[in-house]
C-alpha cells in the first residue's frame, strides 16, 4: 500500500481523526486519486475496524472513534468525491422505528455504513412509517435500516413494510433491521430482507443485498 | 425460616429451604425494597404532544414517549462539554434527610430483607451525564476527564453508602448496564482501567458496613464476571439470564458463593407469550441455581410486551418447583 494511504488506513484503525484528516489532506495533495483514498485506505480499514469488532477485540469505543476519524477524512475528502465519478454503494434511509427514542445502535450502523462507502439519510428516532416511505419515494434509498430497542416498537417494523409495499415501493428497497429485542426470526416473519446482531455485521449485510 | 434468613441462606448458600422470591402485585415478596432522595431536589416533568421531558439529580434532560417504556433517552446531557465539568453541582446524599423514606420502610420491613436501591452506578451515571455515544468515545480519548468525572460520581455513591448502612440496609442494589446481547459495550482491558479498583473500594466499603452488594446489569457480561465477583458482587441481579451457559454461571456463582437475582427471561422466554417455554425455564432456572437463587418479575411488563398472565405462569412454575404454594394477596 501507497505510504500515503497507509497513514490514513493506520489513523482509522488507530481512531486519530486529526491525523487522518491531516493524511488525507496530505494523500490528495500528492495527487492520489479519490477513489484510491476512499477504498484502499479508508474503508479498507473499516472493514478490519469491524473485523476486529467481531473477533471481540475492538469494542463500542475503539469502532466509535474510529468511525469518527473516517467520518473525518471523509469530510475533507466528499468536495473531491463528488467531482469525480465516485458513487456511493447505496444510499440508506436508517431510523428508529415510531415510538423508539433509542438511538445509539441506529447511530452506530450509520456511522459504520458510511465507513463502508454508504450514503447515510440519518431519519433520527420515532420516525413514522410514511417517512421512510417518503425517503424511499421521493430521496431515493435504496435501503431502509430500521432499529428499535423495545419489544412494544419493534412490531411497528412491519407496518413500514407493509407501507412500503401499499405504496408499490417494496421490490425497489433492501430492507434490514436490527435491536436488541429483533432476531433473525422475527426478521423473517416480517417480511424483512435481512437481520444484523450489530454495527459490523450490518455492514456485511447492507454490502451483500446490493452486490 | 423467616424471609429475611431465606435470602441470607440463599446468598451464603447455607442449604435454603426454597429461591428466594420477590414478586410485586402481591405475590410472595422476601425483599423490602427502599429508596435514597437526594437533599434539596424535585424533579420536574412536563408533556409536550407525545413525548414527556423529565429531568433527573444531575441535571441532565431525559425524553420518554408518553405511552412507551418508563426509561427515555438522554435529550441533553448535563456534560454537554467537557468545561462544563467543573462546574458540575452533584446531588447531595450527605444528609440524613435523604434517608427518610428509608428508614420508615425499613422500619416496617418486618421480618423481610431490607434492600437499599442506590439508583445507578459509576458506568451508569458517567454515560447520561455525556451521552451514551460520546461517553464511548469519551473513553478511548479522554481518560483523564473520564476518570475525574467518574470520581465525582462515585463520591455520590459513598455518600449513598453511609446512609444505606446508618438507615438499617442489609444490602444495596446498584444497576450498570455493560452488555449487549452479544458481549460487553467496553473491554476488560477497559474496565480494569476505569473500574475495577473503584468498584472494589466501594464494595470493599459496603462490605464493612456488613452488608451485601447485589448488582444488576443487562446484557452478557460473562468476560468480566470473575473480576466483578472478584471486585466484591456478592448477588448478580440479570433479567436475561438466558445469554448466558447457565450451568457455567451457576458454577462460578457457587465458587465465588454469589448467588442469582433473576426474572424468567425477559427477551428470549417471558414475551414469547408460550406458557410451556416459560414454565421450563422457570423450572430450569430453580434447577440450575438451586441453593444460592433469589427470583422475581421484571417491574416493567408493558415495556417489554408481557402480559400479566404470562407473568403469573412464571410465577407459579418458579412456586411450583420451589415446593412453594403460590399465594397472592388481593
Amino acid at each position: 500500500m501507497d505510504e500515503k494511504l497507509k497513514s490514513i488506513y493506520d489513523g482509522i484503525i488507530e481512531g486519530d481523526h486529526k491525523a487522518v484528516a491531516a493524511h488525507v489532506k496530505a494523500a490528495l495533495g500528492a495527487g492520489l486519486e479519490p477513489g484510491a483514498v476512499l477504498n484502499d485506505a479508508m474503508v479498507a480499514a473499516m472493514a478490519e475496524v469491524g473485523r476486529l469488532f467481531e473477533e471481540g477485540e475492538y469494542f463500542v469505543p475503539e469502532m466509535l472513534i474510529s468511525a469518527r476519524a473516517m467520518k473525518e477524512g471523509l469530510g475533507v475528502l466528499r468536495p473531491m468525491l463528488a467531482q469525480s465519478d465516485i458513487r456511493p454503494v447505496a444510499k440508506v434511509a436508517i431510523g428508529t422505528v415510531k415510538g423508539d427514542l433509542h438511538d445509539i445502535g441506529k447511530n452506530l450502523v450509520a456511522m459504520m455504513l458510511e465507513g463502508a462507502a454508504f450514503e447515510i439519510l440519518d431519519l433520527g428516532s420515532d420516525v413514522s412509517a410514511e417517512k421512510f416511505v417518503d425517503a424511499v419515494k421521493s430521496q431515493g434509498a435504496n435501503i431502509v435500516a430500521m432499529s428499535a430497542l423495545l419489544t412494544t416498537t419493534m412490531v411497528n417494523m412491519k407496518g413500514v413494510i407493509e407501507a412500503l409495499s401499499t405504496a408499490g415501493l417494496r421490490d425497489q428497497v433492501k430492507v434490514i433491521v436490527g435491536g436488541a429485542p429483533v432476531t433473525d426470526s422475527f426478521a423473517r416473519q416480517i417480511g424483512a430482507d435481512g437481520y444484523a446482531a450489530d454495527a459490523s455485521r450490518a455492514v456485511s449485510l447492507a454490502k451483500s443485498l446490493v452486490a | 425460616m423467616n424471609a429475611r434468613e431465606i435470602i441470607l441462606a440463599n446468598l451464603n448458600h447455607q442449604q435454603p429451604p426454597r429461591p428466594g422470591l420477590t414478586f410485586n402485585r402481591g405475590r410472595i415478596n422476601d425483599i423490602c425494597n427502599a429508596w435514597l432522595n437526594p437533599y434539596g431536589y424535585t424533579q420536574k416533568r412536563w408533556v409536550e404532544g407525545q413525548r414527556e421531558y423529565y429531568d433527573d439529580e444531575w441535571g441532565n434532560l431525559w425524553v420518554r414517549m408518553v405511552d412507551g417504556s418508563v426509561k427515555g433517552e438522554i435529550y441533553q446531557p448535563a456534560i454537554a462539554d467537557w468545561s462544563q465539568l467543573d462546574r458540575l453541582q452533584p446531588p447531595d446524599y450527605s444528609h440524613p434527610d435523604c434517608a427518610i423514606s428509608m428508614r420508615a420502610l425499613f422500619d416496617n420491613a418486618g421480618d423481610t430483607y431490607k434492600l437499599a436501591g442506590i439508583g445507578g452506578w459509576i458506568f451508569d451515571n458517567a454515560r447520561y451525564l455525556r451521552k451514551m455515544e460520546i461517553y464511548f468515545a469519551d473513553l478511548a480519548l479522554y481518560p483523564a476527564e473520564v476518570n475525574r468525572m467518574h470520581e465525582i460520581v462515585a463520591g455520590v455513591y459513598e455518600q449513598k453508602i453511609h446512609l444505606a448502612a446508618q438507615a438499617g440496609a442489609d444490602g444495596i442494589f446498584i444497576g450498570e448496564d455493560m452488555g449487549t446481547q452479544t458481549g460487553l459495550l467496553f473491554s476488560p482491558k477497559m474496565f480494569r482501567g476505569y473500574f475495577k479498583a473503584m468498584y472494589t473500594r466501594l464494595f470493599g466499603l459496603v462490605h464493612d458496613y456488613g452488608m451485601k452488594v447485589f448488582m444488576h446489569s443487562c446484557g452478557q457480561n460473562w468476560a468480566i464476571v470473575p473480576e466483578l465477583l472478584d471486585a466484591g458482587v456478592d448477588v448478580f441481579q440479570f433479567d436475561q439470564p438466558a445469554l448466558y451457559d447457565m450451568r457455567r454461571l451457576a458454577a462460578i456463582l457457587k465458587e465465588h458463593k454469589a448467588a442469582l437475582w433473576s426474572p424468567v427471561d425477559i427477551q428470549k422466554v417471558l414475551p414469547t407469550g408460550d406458557r410451556a417455554l416459560i414454565e421450563a425455564f422457570a423450572h430450569e432456572l430453580v434447577d440450575t441455581f438451586e441453593g444460592h437463587l433469589i427470583c422475581k418479575n421484571y417491574p416493567d411488563l408493558h415495556g417489554i410486551g408481557v402480559e400479566e398472565e404470562w407473568d403469573d405462569w412464571a410465577y407459579e412454575a418458579i412456586c411450583a418447583r420451589a415446593g412453594v404454594t403460590a399465594t397472592t394477596i388481593d
